[in-house]
């Protein structure tokens, strides 16, 4: 009886033990056909624990660990090269990489590759395998006495292109960014890549650009050393079918087709381009195009041969003309950038009270955003965009959802604050200016003179119903001087959900009050980010009061008081309730250069229950991811 | 109209079609066939599990269709669960593991979600040992390979 008692105890633990191996067996194999969605919710670091754990384990997830590499070269490159698929580089060009990626990354899918001070001798030797003519005989003597993998014939385009990384057939994407010298021969090289070897078949995006030019605001640029002919970009085209994104930045395109710049008449019998290679198609299947268009020209060759394009992006350095051609030619974009770096601008106030002059100096500018009713993003780069332009915009373009304005252009405030209240589906605004209150919001009309001048700045509008008169309204005449006595603040309908901006200006408490209580009106904002904030403390986001205690005492505040206390005062109707401020805050950055304590930041943490990155002062960026932890958030970088 | 699923264990389920076309899967037999009252076999799918799985999609059968954000960053969060839907995972590994499975086999996305996100949590912020014991798994590395695994590792931060 022990006996048998025995025995089927041993066969139940038996039985468990099998039960508990299939558990894990079925564990890893669920994982195995699971872990690329997994490892999309985990860091690289979690992924080279996975690594750690056992053989399999090893072999599963290591091809995850090396799938994208960002930013930073990995010692052991050469030994996984052949699981990485999205790869972007920045470096020097004598660095080892760039010859890694030659001979061992065989596989990608995505290659972005930025080399400043990459020389054409090296570019010669890295990218394309040709070597001169002492290395070739350095390079014969090393044969002689041992093999090396890493050995490329001279000047014999076909052995090195079946291994060089830089032409896989697996390629989707590339994308280089060469000193000028350098992009003056790749261009060609790939070119005669594609015609003599055929590799290259997938790709889909390609953008070639130059890294040399450095910016300046309002100055001449440096003359761009590389061009490229009409005739060239139409051949490469012609070569890659396939591409629905061709990008060759700032590469100013000369127009050296017939003298006829009529787009149709280059397909005629006498036309004077040569057949095939770099005669234009009747259709390019693009959807997005970025090029610097040497003249009008350029442009229309271009665009009236690719029906589909969405998204365009110009670099303008010369035709002023052609911005009233593309609304003519590419009504349906969705996304537009342009570029004025370097083009002489006319300057005009942007403020200005001759309406009249303004809408005649930019009607091109007015008439191009009525063109594109479809517009969702626009990024403006060394533009002036004043009042009426801005109004063009946010009444030509409903959908608009990004509007992007870099350090160098001008923007009319009245217009920006235009786009705020009429844009319904504006979700994304960088403005990288310096603001004052005015963008904020309407002060208190009264002794405070600093109201009065508010007022006056955001007052003025247009009528919709005559919007080039330039009748000039003020608040009053519009029924909202009772409402302005009391420190209306009418809301803005744009339902931001990201807003960058360069520098906020804040002078005093009462614009700091103006301040909190427009951002408390953006209750669906996720991100807010001021590199320079100067004098927004703590008041900028809770009430005076309030911030007192917390500064004073450090009490703390649970969020029930918090949203109490942020309910504004009866005297104040234009400021609804709204519980629901900071309620998606994920990002603050605020670069305001105050030393708030660790418990003022704390409390300030606990009034935005999404908050999982922070940085209250460019310099504390550690101590805010600490205090998150802390509080159980998960920062994000 | 109601829809009938039967598991892999020959267990009928009788769901309402809403729900069941949470599962793209199920969805498209439905357009398939039109019109009929044929149960819908599932026979990777035991009764247990497609219990769990019929109870999730009862509490998300009004949920709008997912749209991805173009602005999340693209190695995708993982501590923007539900509070329901944590406490909906709270099973064990095994069923955890099944309901995956079930969420993929049917093409459930957002219990998919979910359940991926459930396992990566689990492992998120834990040592090599640490994961070897919340899953079994017996360490079979010589000291050498560890070592070099190891110092592998050391360029990478958290990008």
């Amino acid at each position: 009886m022990d006996d048998t008692r025995q025995r089927h105890q041993q066969h139940q633990q038996q039985q468990q033990q099998n039960r508990n191996q299939d558990l894990a067996d079925r564990r890893e194999l669920v994982l195995q056909e699971l872990r690329d969605h997994v490892a999309s919710h985990m860091s690289r670091q979690d992924i080279g624990a996975c690594r750690f754990v056992s053989r399999q384990w090893f072999a599963d997830w290591n091809p995850l660990y090396w799938r994208e590499i960002r930013g930073i070269w990995p010692p052991a490159l050469n030994r996984h090269a052949k699981f990485i698929r999205e790869l972007e580089v920045r470096g020097r060009s004598s660095d080892k990489p760039i010859s890694v990626i030659r001979d061992h990354c065989h596989n990608l899918r995505s290659l972005k590759l930025a080399a400043r001070k990459m020389t054409a001798a090296e570019c010669k030797q890295h990218i394309m395998g040709l070597q001169g003519q002492e290395q070739e005989q350095e390079q014969e003597q090393r044969d002689q006495n041992q093999s090396t993998r890493n050995l490329l014939p001279i000047d014999k385009m076909d052995t090195p292109l079946k291994l060089n990384g830089f032409c896989s057939n697996t390629l989707r994407l590339l994308e280089l960014l060469l000193p000028p010298e350098v992009c003056d021969i790749v261009f060609p090289w790939l070119l005669c890549v594609k015609k003599t070897s055929g590799q290259l078949q997938n790709l889909r995006s390609f953008c070639l650009g130059e890294t040399s030019i450095t910016y300046t605001c309002m100055s001449q640029p440096e003359p761009a050393h590389c061009t490229l002919m009409l005739s060239q970009v139409f051949e490469f085209l012609n070569r890659f079918p396939s591409l629905t994104t061709f990008s060759t930045c700032d590469l100013e395109i000369i127009d050296d087709l017939a003298a006829n710049s009529a787009p149709n008449a280059l397909l005629s019998p006498t036309s004077s381009i040569s057949i095939s290679d770099q005669e234009p198609r009747d259709t390019y299947r693009l959807d997005a195009l970025e090029i610097s268009p040497q003249r009008v020209s350029v442009l229309d060759h271009l665009v009236t041969r690719m029906p589909h394009l969405q998204s365009l992006e110009v670099y303008l350095t010369g035709d002023i003309d052609l911005i009233s051609h593309i609304p003519r030619h590419c009504p349906q974009l969705t996304s537009l950038a342009l570029d004025m770096y370097g083009y002489n601008r006319t300057v005009t106030c942007l403020e200005s009270d001759d309406l009249s002059r303004q809408a005649a100096v930019y009607h091109d500018w007015i008439q191009l955003f009525r063109g594109l009713s479809r517009l969702k993003t626009f990024y403006a780069r060394c533009l002036m965009l004043p009042e009426l332009v801005l109004k063009s915009m946010a009444e030509s373009c409903p959908d608009l959802q990004e509007f992007l304005a870099d350090g160098d252009t001008e923007t009319s405030v009245v217009g920006v604050v235009f786009l705020l209240r009429k844009c319904r589906a504006l979700k994304r605004l960088t403005l990288l200016q310096s603001y004052g209150i005015e963008l904020f919001g309407y002060g208190n009309r009264g002794s405070d003179t600093s109201g009065d001048v508010l007022i006056t700045a955001i007052g003025a509008t247009i009528t919709t119903e005559t919007p080039f008169n330039g009748h000039l309204r003020t608040p009053t005449e519009e029924g909202h001087g009772a409402e302005s006595d009391q420190g209306f603040m009418e809301p803005w309908v744009a339902p931001l959900e990201h807003l960058m901006l360069d520098s906020v200006r804040i002078k005093n408490d009462k614009e700091l009050d103006i301040f909190r209580r427009r951002l408390h009106q953006l209750t669906l904002l996720k991100s807010l980010r001021i590199e320079y904030a100067y004098d927004i403390t703590i008041r900028g986001f809770v009430e005076p009061e309030h911030e007192n205690r917390i500064v004073e005492t450090g009490l703390t505040i649970d969020l029930q008081d918090i949203n109490t206390v942020l309910k504004p005062p009866s005297t104040r109707p234009d400021d609804a309730f709204n519980p629901g401020c900071f309620q998606h805050l994920e990002v603050l950055v605020l670069g305001c250069r105050i030393n708030h304590s660790e418990d003022a930041l704390s409390q300030l943490i606990d009034v935005m229950p999404r908050l999982r990155s922070m940085d209250f002062d460019c310099q504390r960026g550690c101590e805010c991811e600490r205090i998150l932890r802390a509080k159980g958030r998960t920062p994000s970088p | 109209m109601p829809v009938i699923l039967v598991s892999s264990d020959s267990q009928e389920f009788k769901v309402d079609k809403e729900v069941a076309e949470r599962s793209i899967l199920i969805k498209n037999m439905l357009e398939d066939v039109g019109e009929s009252d044929s149960p819908i076999p599932l026979p990777n799918v035991t009764a247990t599990v497609l219990t769990k799985v019929i109870e999730y999609c009862e509490h998300h059968r009004n949920d709008p269709v997912q749209v991805p954000d173009e602005t999340d960053d693209p190695r995708k969060r993982s501590n923007d669960i539900e509070e329901w839907d944590m406490k909906f995972m709270q099973v064990d590994q095994e069923m955890l593991f099944e309901i995956i499975l079930a969420a993929n086999y049917l093409d459930i996305k957002p219990l998919l979600d979910v359940g991926c996100k459930t396992v990566a949590n689990i492992i998120k912020g834990k040592t090599p040992e640490e994961i070897r014991k919340a899953f079994n798994i017996v360490n079979d590395f010589t000291p050498e390979e560890e070592a070099q695994i190891k110092k592998e590792n050391e360029w990478a931060e958290d990008r």
